[in-house]
């Protein structure tokens, strides 16, 4: 008991700690790709200790903003205890809870757009929201059909198809990154924020980067894995794969555009989650 | 999936890009960087500032009685026109182009040229080596007369004419 | 040739278009050349010679607006047609008395001479009559009522006072701004797009805040037809050579001299080069708009080697400074054109390879595809050149209308779609690219010996002699853009005017009918997607489309990151 939570702990603390690494990793494989030397290890580290250290400028009429900003923080930050602690406790109050932080986590970007005072942003607002309609519902059924029933045979892996097609489209990457849309709305809804308040915004963005690429092991690997040890190390080491997967996807699609995004998504994200629903009332034998 | 070619294309390209300015910079031979102008050569006739085209190259006449040759980096084009025209050969152009500095001073390159002056009335007459090395190539009579400006030089030069026909004059 | 006076080319549509311009309109000829006739028309016919020539299948290259109150005490407007398909251009002077000083707008019947007409009401001061718009374009609103900056009485270094001006009206609807600062926009501009949803319904634009004042400084003391060719060089960042190959143009023209064939080829490879880096670069931020930056960086690093390569060539990786009146100042040898054989070779694969996969990107098809329509009567009424032309089934290339230079020596296709979209400028640049690269082999295997510079001219020979007063040019290029046009009128030693006329100033007019309907999400394409260069054409102009009225914004009015709801 007191190990599981020591390293449910351990698992929250790396991820806040990797999350920038695994981004400039990413930064890294992008540049390889795109032929170019790229920035070292730390850089996003770097980015946002400097960040930290400019002046806090409030934008106008947006002290509602900074606390939004920093609530979506919190809010991130305490999506990846409930999630590092889902590797070792698996009540369906667990998964609740998971689910009500990935709920809350959204509806906070949502607030955070629409209450800066700038048109970008509220665009941007609105993209994120229709980002959110298309993946987040399935992503929520999924986590909780899963904790509701658990995974009790290896066809149920094919679960793992929408929930890692839901949880990329909820990192906001390249294709789906159209509420930051830099050449079109000009950072969308971060345009207004600079300094430490968005400083703050990166790391709940990366935090929940990482959320949602450790949550397809993480909801899987309890169910596969007895030991605990072996579970952390699988874990870790899954999250980095789907991060690294992640990164080279984002770099060989271009931008899409909400309206065929929406349908798009849906359609694929509706099919899929049906699909393993299918699967997993068929009954043994 | 003809989107993964992306992947072959980057493989083969490898990494183009430079850790500059830590690696020296490439510049190919037929670049055009800063001009040199060399003070051993420059005469100060002020050709290449009538061609430059920012007038970057200018001819300035200090208080001290000196004719500076200024160039200018901060106006520079780099065409290299000046070059082309210099009579002397004393511009050469360089392949430098990192030319940042904290001050406008520093992008400032003159040579001084004394200048010579009439003997008579005091009016400068050009620079004392386009002078000197003009008086050589004409030689022979003319040649004492170069610390001369051109009206005292006709006034010494008919003075010269009268006394010889033995007019006072 | 090139006499003044009565005189009747030998081209028998030639002779038709100057017949009826003359007999029936009342004009006479002052001046022609193989290519160009000028008619000077009394200013109450321009409307109907405008609309005759517009309907017999001239495109409005521009008009350009002269103070000629030194010379005869009255103002000149010259409309320049391109007879396209003939290969000529008709010149169409009016005069305005000094004291009268209005000419008739041919806006109705030539939608193209919006902007110009405006510029020459802005610059020059000459009244438009009959024209329901009348606005400020170019120069901005606190600049003082009356005063003209391309009249010859005001200084090439005059400075308004600064004053505080309020803008009289603000826009009744709230549009989403793109500019002057935007990440798609490299240059300030600004565009106001007015949405339902995400659906563009409206739009506004103003521009012409880089407006350098070139054309005047090119008249001014401060310079000679030796410096021109730098200076027109900078009019443009990407297709600098273009603007100071057409100035010297015309000035040859002018001074009736022609350069030798090999500097002629050399000049045609380096505006192909110049070519082959703009598309490339274009390629490259269009793929990035889309949100594709593989397809960006890699489209630059295909295009690196090609900046090389003019810098080994010309001296400078842009703004080469090749350029003098007679020639140019560098050769090509043995072995510069083996490394731009096998540069074009790697450049040629290599962007062969890469122009499929971006194409095969499933979000760049699907939202070049049927957007940013630009119909073929929408491009033909608005005279739009280059690849946008191309792209909308408009067949315009100078290189193949009006050859100029050593473009008779090579073949090549020009490329043309019919779709008008995004995709199809897209398309129509990528094969341009492979054209053009087949243009300089098929030149270097070609390249004739010889000077490389007119036994008239030099670097240290001033050229003033030889460009004598009172003459006129009109030289136009086909630019990566579109064509790119110069007139000059000749003075003493420096231009009497010099007016400059970039592609993109033909083509911003062309994208409110592009953007309207479309996604927001599609707009920064658009706007791409006519390759903008905005140092290049720099003026301002908004227009309510809706109500049709004239209207100004001022800079800040939702420029600035606080847009209020």
């Amino acid at each position: 008991m007191y190990l599981e939570i020591l390293l449910a702990t351990a698992l929250t603390v790396a991820g806040v700690v990797l999350a920038p690494i695994y981004d400039s990793l990413e930064r890294k494989i992008k540049a390889r790709l795109h032929s170019r030397v790229g920035p070292p290890i730390l850089q996003t580290w770097y980015d946002v200790l400097k960040l930290l250290a400019k002046e806090l400028v409030i934008p106008e009429g947006g002290y509602f903003t900074a606390a939004v900003v920093l609530t979506e923080l919190f809010l991130s930050i305490a999506l990846l205890v409930s999630v590092s602690f889902l590797l070792f406790f698996q009540s369906l109050t667990m998964y609740v809870l998971v689910a009500v932080f990935i709920s809350a986590l959204s509806a906070a970007t949502l607030v955070k757009s629409v209450t800066q005072n700038n048109l970008f942003s509220i665009i941007g607002g609105f993209r994120e929201y229709s980002v959110v309609l298309s993946a987040e519902p399935f992503l929520i059924l999924l986590v909780l059909l899963i904790g509701a029933r658990g995974v009790t045979d290896l066809k149920s892996l094919i679960g793992l198809a929408p929930v890692v097609l839901t949880t990329y489209v909820m990192t906001a990457r390249i294709p789906f990154d159209i509420a930051e849309a830099e050449p079109e709305i000009a950072s969308g809804i971060m345009i207004e924020l600079s300094g430490p308040l968005l400083a703050a915004n990166e790391l709940s963005l990366l935090t929940r980067r990482y959320v949602m690429a450790a949550l397809p092991a993480y909801l899987f690997l309890p169910w596969l894995i007895a030991n605990p040890l072996l579970r952390v190390g699988l874990g870790l080491a899954l999250t980095l794969l789907t991060w690294v997967i992640f990164a080279v996807v984002a770099v060989l699609l271009g931008r899409t555009r909400a309206a065929v995004m929406l349908k798009g998504t849906t359609v694929a994200a509706l099919t899929l989650t049906l699909l393993f629903i299918i699967v997993e009332s068929v009954p043994y034998g | 999936m003809s989107i993964m070619k992306l992947l072959s294309i980057a493989a083969k390209a490898k990494v183009v890009t430079r850790r500059y300015p830590f690696e020296p910079p490439v510049v190919t031979e037929g670049f055009r960087g800063k001009i040199e102008v060399d003070p051993k050569l420059c005469w100060g006739c002020g050709v290449c500032t009538r061609i430059c085209p920012p007038n970057a190259l200018t001819l300035k006449k200090r208080e001290d009685g000196t004719l500076v040759l200024s160039y200018f980096m901060g106006r520079c084009i780099f065409c290299g026109m000046c070059a082309e025209v210099c009579p002397r050969g004393a511009i050469t152009v360089t392949k430098e182009f990192e030319l940042a500095s904290l001050t406008a001073e520093d992008l400032v390159r003159d040579v001084k040229h004394d200048v010579v002056r009439c003997r008579i009335c005091g009016r400068v007459i050009g620079p004392t080596v386009e002078i000197r090395e003009a008086t050589k190539s004409v030689g022979g009579a003319e040649a004492k007369y170069y610390d001369l400006c051109p009206e005292c030089r006709k006034l010494v030069v008919a003075r010269g004419i009268m006394t010889k026909v033995g007019v006072r004059p | 040739m090139g006499e003044q006076g009565r005189y009747l080319p030998e081209c028998p549509e030639m002779s038709e278009v100057v017949r009826k311009l003359t007999e029936e309109y009342g004009g006479h000829v002052i001046f022609s050349r193989e290519s160009e006739v000028y008619i000077e028309v009394p200013r109450h016919e321009l409307k109907d010679v405008a609309k005759y020539l517009y309907s017999s299948g001239a495109f409005l290259k521009t008009c350009a607006a002269v103070d000629e109150r030194p010379l005869n005490r009255s103002f000149a407007l010259y409309h320049i047609f391109g007879m396209d398909s003939k290969g000529y251009d008709v010149i169409v002077k009016v005069s305005a008395p000094e004291d009268d000083a209005w000419v008739p707008s041919t806006v109705d019947v030539v939608p193209a001479a919006d902007w110009c007409e405006l510029e020459a009401r802005d610059m020059v001061g000459i009244e438009l009559k009959g024209r329901r718009l009348v606005r400020r374009l170019v120069l901005p609103e606190d600049w003082p009522e009356d005063i003209h900056p391309l009249r010859k009485e005001v200084p090439h270094d005059f400075r308004p006072p600064s004053v505080k001006a309020e803008s009289e009206f603000r826009p009744p609807e709230r549009g989403i701004p793109i500019g002057p600062y935007h990440p798609v926009l490299h240059e300030p501009e600004y565009f106001e797009l007015l949405v339902e949803g995400e659906t563009v319904v409206d739009v506004y634009y103003r521009g012409f805040h880089v407006h350098r004042g070139i054309e005047k400084l090119g008249e001014s003391p401060r310079f000679t037809y030796q410096k021109i060719p730098f200076l027109a060089e900078r009019i443009c960042g990407i297709c600098g050579f273009v603007h100071s190959t057409c100035a010297i143009m015309a000035m040859e023209k002018a001074a009736g001299i022609r350069p030798p064939e090999r500097a002629e080829f050399i000049r045609t490879i380096v505006l192909e080069l110049e070519r082959i880096h703009s598309h490339l670069l274009w390629v490259g931020v269009a793929a990035h708009v889309l949100g594709y930056d593989a397809g960006f960086m890699h489209t630059w690093r295909v295009r690196e080697p090609v900046m090389i390569l003019s810098e080994l060539i010309t001296g400078s990786r842009k703004t080469y400074g090749l350029n003098l009146v007679g020639g140019v100042r560098r050769d090509i040898d043995k072995d510069k054109m083996e490394k731009i054989m096998k540069t074009l070779d790697r450049v040629e694969k290599e962007f062969k390879e890469l122009a499929n996969l971006l194409v095969s990107v499933p979000q760049i098809r699907r939202r070049a595809q049927g957007t940013g329509v630009l119909t073929r009567s929408e491009a033909r009424a608005l005279s739009v050149v280059g690849p946008v032309a191309r792209a909308s089934g408009l067949y315009r290339d100078v290189r193949k209308d009006y050859p100029y230079l050593a473009y008779k020596e090579a073949s090549f296709k020009v490329p043309l779609y019919t779709e008008g979209d995004n995709l199809a400028r897209v398309l129509v640049r990528v094969e341009e690219v492979f054209e053009s690269i087949s243009i300089i082999k098929q030149l270097l295997d070609k390249l004739p010996g010889g000077p490389i510079m007119h036994e008239k001219c030099s670097a240290i020979i001033p050229v003033d002699e030889l460009i004598p007063p009172g003459k006129y040019a009109v030289a136009a290029i086909e630019a990566p853009r579109g064509e790119d046009v110069h007139f000059l009128m000749t003075g003493e030693g420096r231009p009497y005017r010099w007016r400059v006329r970039a592609p993109t100033y033909q083509n911003i007019p062309a994208l409110r009918p592009m953007l309207r309907g479309d996604p927001l999400a599609d707009a920064p394409l658009t706007i791409a997607s006519i390759d903008p260069c905005f140092s290049c054409t720099d003026r301002a102009l908004v227009i309510d489309v809706r109500t049709g009225r004239a209207r100004t914004i001022k800079l800040w009015d939702g420029g600035v990151g606080t847009c209020r709801l």
